[in-house]
């Protein structure tokens, strides 16, 4: 059977290739070999028409070498030009500021204008990445807010995060790029380094990925070094610095997480911000069950709820809007 | 959940738009090809439309089918193009159009079976590969294959012969079914 399907395919190639059993190609080899126009007949012809086209195909340039064109572009564009079209409320400010010079307000007015904040928002369940006008490229994690001046700029460097964004800084060591993390600050020279610190959290922490960074907050200024993660305890102001693995605080960005030996309330906490999901505890034992593993962004709640429930700790119940965890 | 990982929406953070790229690339330059018919001139008008559609990724909301409302705007790109015979002052906004893009089931299939074709070949074993493509790409007889490549006749129509078997069974619902679907074969990298 199968050397007769064999053959078969054998003789629709060398029909519409031109094949004759003698070598040369012919024309009218169709009636002469007999072959009935089954569903393989139409499907071979399909590709044999194809063949121009495919030939075209093989001509692009490769994809992967193709974006790497298209990547440098967009990040040669005009940096401004991503922030206004991030938030209409940044394009409604930046629209008020321009009509104002035009409508003849004088410089020194313009100069005196107050000062106002623009803030990027990354909702629940999404990650946004742009690119400030000093050329510093962030990544916001859901449910976070960047906020800077409308003067940022060459000289003020200064920007505010509520919840996580890993940051990767223009070097420029007259004009600090600083990072401020509820009350603390974090003082940049030239990096890339992650913060989290989201206002609903105790404690917030910044990992150095490459670089330096100085940590200041009311009672302490550390130094960090690539590798190093330092904690902060909002509560009381404690920090700590300890060695971690880069890769496993900032892979968000690529939509993986790593969980090492951490409690639910973490791992819900993350759910609730992918997926825009609240989620309620049975009781308080449950919060510290701990879990070790990787939880992927692209897979649905469902999914990774399944994976959850599979270490048989614990049970997600569907309780009205919310998703109930009991043991 | 509200969270979309689906085609309705242009993906807002790099990572994602480069996998809609990387997905999309060869096809959208085979149907700027079709009125342009240089393929360097292609690539440059579908990357400019990438571009723009990067750029108005948030005034791009729900539309129901992201690959076609690409190919769309890549169409009406390159007709521009040719219209004008230069890129300067070409308009944006009027090449992405709001009209229901399930008028255009169809329109792309030759273009995505395409770039089927071509991935699904490169997926032949090596030697199978290598004969299939010059007869297929380049045409030769497979007399003219046989004495190139030091192999019998037989080898040569043998391997053809599985290679269109292999390619019929591979393709078989973009052929068979003749529907515009998205296929799901290995994002190359």
């Amino acid at each position: 059977m199968n050397n007769n399907e064999q053959n078969k395919f054998e003789r629709l190639a060398s029909l519409f290739h031109h094949e004759k059993s003698d070598g040369k190609k012919t024309q009218n080899a169709q009636q002469e070999s007999g072959i009935t126009e089954d569903s393989d007949f139409s499907a071979v012809k399909k590709i044999y028409e194809a063949k121009d086209l495919v030939c075209q195909a093989s001509k692009v340039t490769p994809p992967g070498k193709a974006w790497n064109k298209v990547h440098s572009r967009i990040r040669r564009r005009h940096p401004l030009r991503n922030i206004v079209y991030w938030q209409y409320a940044a394009a409604v400010i930046a629209i008020i500021l321009t009509i104002g010079l035009f409508v003849g307000k004088s410089v020194r007015q313009y100069f005196s204008d107050p000062e106002q904040f623009i803030s990027i928002v990354s909702p629940l369940g999404e990650i946004k990445n742009l690119t400030l006008t000093d050329g510093t490229d962030v990544w916001l994690n859901s449910g976070s807010i960047l906020k800077f001046s409308n003067r940022f700029g060459k000289t003020n460097r200064h920007v505010i995060v509520d919840g996580e964004a890993l940051f990767k800084v223009v070097k420029d060591n007259k004009n600090p790029f600083t990072v401020s993390l509820g009350n603390s600050k974090v003082i940049v020279h030239g990096t890339t380094f992650n913060v989290k610190g989201y206002s609903t959290d105790d404690k917030c922490e910044v990992v150095l990925i490459e670089g330096s960074v100085e940590y200041v907050n009311s009672l302490k200024k550390i130094f960090i070094k690539p590798g190093e993660r330092i904690t902060e305890i909002k509560a009381s102001g404690y920090l700590v610095v300890d060695r971690v693995d880069p890769e496993n605080y900032t892979s968000w960005k690529c939509g993986k997480v790593y969980f090492d030996n951490q409690t639910l309330l973490d791992l819900v906490s993350l759910l609730e911000k992918w997926y825009d999901v609240d989620f309620e505890f049975a009781n308080n034992d449950v919060k510290l069950y701990t879990f070790t593993g990787v939880i992927n962004r692209e897979h649905t709640l469902d999914y990774t709820l399944q994976i959850i429930e599979m270490t048989n700790k614990v049970k997600f119940v569907k309780k009205g809007e919310k998703m109930l965890i009991t043991n | 959940m509200k969270r979309n990982f689906g085609l309705t929406c242009v993906p807002s953070d790099e990572e994602r738009f480069c996998l809609f790229f990387k997905e999309n690339y060869q096809t959208a330059c085979l149907i700027a090809y079709r009125c342009v018919k240089n393929m360097d001139q292609s690539e440059d008008l579908v990357q400019d439309v990438f571009m723009a559609l990067w750029e108005r990724r948030e005034s791009v909301q729900k539309c129901i089918n992201l690959k076609n409302y690409l190919f769309t705007a890549v169409k009406n790109h390159a007709l521009n193009f040719i219209q004008r015979e230069k890129r300067e002052n070409v308009s944006f906004s009027d090449i992405f159009t709001d009209t229901p893009e399930e008028d255009t089931t169809g329109f792309y299939d030759k273009e995505v079976m395409a770039v089927n074709i071509l991935h699904a070949i490169d997926e032949l074993p090596p030697q199978c590969k290598k004969i299939f493509n010059l007869a297929y790409q380049k045409d030769l007889t497979y007399q003219e294959i046989a004495y190139k490549l030091n192999i019998s006749k037989n080898t040569v129509k043998t391997q053809i012969g599985i290679a269109y078997k292999s390619l019929r069974f591979k393709l078989n619902d973009l052929i068979i079914i003749g529907l515009y679907i998205f296929p799901t074969l290995h994002p190359f990298l």
